[in-house]
């Protein structure tokens, strides 16, 4: 946990990019139906917004 | 319940804004998460209903961030170039006028910071140049931090306005006549308020005309650019307005006679260059015809279906924000980059490194902030889906009802407060905003720009700016001081806003 609050900008760097890639296939797999996928896509921006979460 | 447990993402970020003194990028995320849990679990949001609500909260983050990134580039370039050095040293040349250097200084040039920088830069390069000046270091952070609040809405080249559309759909030619006029205004009154931060009310007497005039010169290039469509640089039009009208101004208030050195004119022109271009390269992209459809051929347009909770809150289908990959504002402000850049490099202006000095300096000042508007959108878009800002625009709707229109910019002034960012509190606060003036029958458009305005010159307090703002004065430590002393100014300038847009929406 140390680790991490001790590295604030590359934590949001790696937290920006979870929320903003998943979204894109996020769509797609919203198109076609596809459950699991959305489930799977939507936890990465979710892990996202915890990485910031930890930062101070 | 519906309107509390709709209200509680908002809440929480607010109370981890400004009780818990969180960031607001953590304070989004928890936010964010919040609001996610309530949609599903209680509003009945379905998992392809979020997929959507985030698929189009990304294209909204994008059409927001473009312009964020490319403008603090151009910031970055010009200021490691030493130009925004150089331009801020020419200034008091002018005068040795006290009130009058608050004005020319602490008003028209930090409007003008605004305009083409924005993110507190405004208050962190003019407080030590104050400073140096002979200002008291507590006036020398309250003068700048109340000069620039009117310019946020149309500052940072468009970036808060370019949020309120994307937040609520609307067109900038409906949004843009109502907030130029309240800004217009907030703006005149802005410049009485320096001239009492500087010197009393001595100073507003005397220089009651000057401000007069500089105001109304700023007010009506504000409301003439925005109109023309050229609102991503309307601050910065109207705050170079307002310094050459300052020039002679000031020969009239000079003050004593001081030896204030040699202006060095070519340099100046040198140091504005970048500024010109892009002034330049907007005008030619937004009324060259031929320009605009060249750029505008490639655009990214997203069909999205349409989408209902489990409780039957429907959102009808329809393209998510249009992103024009080459004509986007964002993009024109990165030609400018390139073409400043390129300007300062051959005028001998940077030491070597500089170019990746200027990117990261730029990627470390705005990662936090991206990912703040991400979350913060995204939250935003989860709530418009899932019927949570329709919950609570009925709630405020039923509690405030016809007084609606003098409590909307204390909500803008309270999201700029809590978030630190006009932006956020547009992207916060825009749909809420909107959907409760259609509920109530209000003008949208000027409910709009009260919230824009009220955020505007409320952002200034934002502890955030007020900290950036006292640490370069040499004033850390006493941010409570400049706090308390912004209060009354602030409070005073929220109420005119209530009351224009009282007015306004009697009026139409």
């Amino acid at each position: 946990m140390n680790w991490l609050r001790a590295r604030p900008f590359k934590i949001h760097a790696v937290a920006f990019w979870l929320m903003v890639l998943p979204p894109v296939p996020l769509y797609y797999a919203a198109i076609n139906g596809n459950t699991l996928a959305m489930y799977l896509l939507l936890g990465i921006v979710i892990l996202g917004n915890i990485l910031v979460l930890l930062v101070r | 319940m519906s309107f509390l447990l709709a209200l509680f993402p908002i809440a929480l970020i607010l109370v981890l804004m400004v009780g818990l003194r969180w960031g607001a990028a953590r304070a989004g995320a928890a936010g964010y998460l919040v609001a996610l849990l309530i949609a599903a679990y209680y509003f009945g949001a379905g998992i392809d209903l979020l997929a959507y609500a985030h698929a189009k909260a990304l294209l909204l983050s994008l059409d927001v961030l473009l312009i964020i990134w490319a403008a603090f580039l151009l910031y970055r370039i010009a200021d490691e170039a030493g130009a925004i050095r150089t331009i801020g040293q020419a200034l008091p040349h002018l005068t040795n006028d006290i009130g009058m250097q608050a004005l020319i200084i602490g008003w028209v040039f930090a409007s003008f910071l605004q305009g083409v920088g924005g993110f507190g830069v405004p208050v962190a390069v003019i407080a030590p140049l104050l400073v140096g000046l002979g200002f008291a270091p507590l006036a020398a952070v309250v003068i700048p931090s109340i000069g620039h609040g009117w310019a946020v809405t149309f500052g940072s080249l468009g970036s808060s306005f370019q949020a309120l559309i994307a937040a609520t759909g609307l067109p900038a030619n409906v949004l843009g006549l109502p907030a130029a006029v309240i800004l217009g205004i907030a703006g005149l009154i802005t410049g009485w308020m320096v001239a009492h931060a500087a010197q009393s009310w001595i100073a507003v007497k005397r220089l009651f005309w000057p401000v007069v005039v500089i105001g109304v010169v700023m007010g009506i290039i504000l409301l003439l650019v925005v109109v023309s469509g050229l609102w991503n640089i309307a601050s910065f039009v109207a705050s170079i307005g307002g310094l050459l009208v300052c020039y002679p101004l000031a020969k009239r208030f000079r003050g004593e006679d001081k030896d204030n050195g040699k202006l060095d004119l070519a340099r100046l022109l040198i140091a504005l260059s970048g500024y010109i271009l892009l002034v330049v390269l907007i005008l030619g992209v937004q009324l060259v015809p031929g320009i605009k459809s060249f750029l505008n051929q490639v655009v990214v347009q997203v069909q999205f279906p349409e989408v209902s909770t489990a409780f039957g809150f429907t959102t009808p289908a329809g393209t998510g924000r249009n992103i024009s990959i080459f004509g986007h504002s964002g993009m024109v402000l990165l030609y400018a980059c390139i073409l400043s850049y390129l300007v300062y490099r051959r005028a001998g202006l940077y030491q070597p490194g500089s170019m990746r000095r200027i990117l990261a300096g730029t990627v470390q000042r705005v990662l936090a902030s991206s990912v703040s508007i991400v979350s913060m959108l995204t939250m935003a878009v989860v709530m418009e889906h899932a019927g949570m800002t329709d919950a609570l625009a009925r709630g405020l709707a039923d509690h405030v009802g016809p007084f609606f229109p003098f409590i909307s910019p204390w909500i803008g002034a309270l999201g700029a407060f809590m978030t630190g960012s006009t932006t956020n509190s547009n992207v916060v606060f825009g749909a809420l905003q909107m959907r409760t003036s259609e509920l109530l029958g209000f003008s949208v458009a000027i409910i709009l720009a009260a919230q824009t305005a009220g955020a505007s010159v409320a952002s200034v307090m934002a502890p955030a700016k007020v900290v950036v703002g006292a640490s370069t004065a040499g004033m850390a430590g006493r941010e409570g001081d400049v706090m308390r002393k912004l209060i009354g100014y602030i409070v005073i300038m929220v109420l005119s806003i209530s009351i224009l847009a009282m007015i306004g929406v009697w009026l139409v």
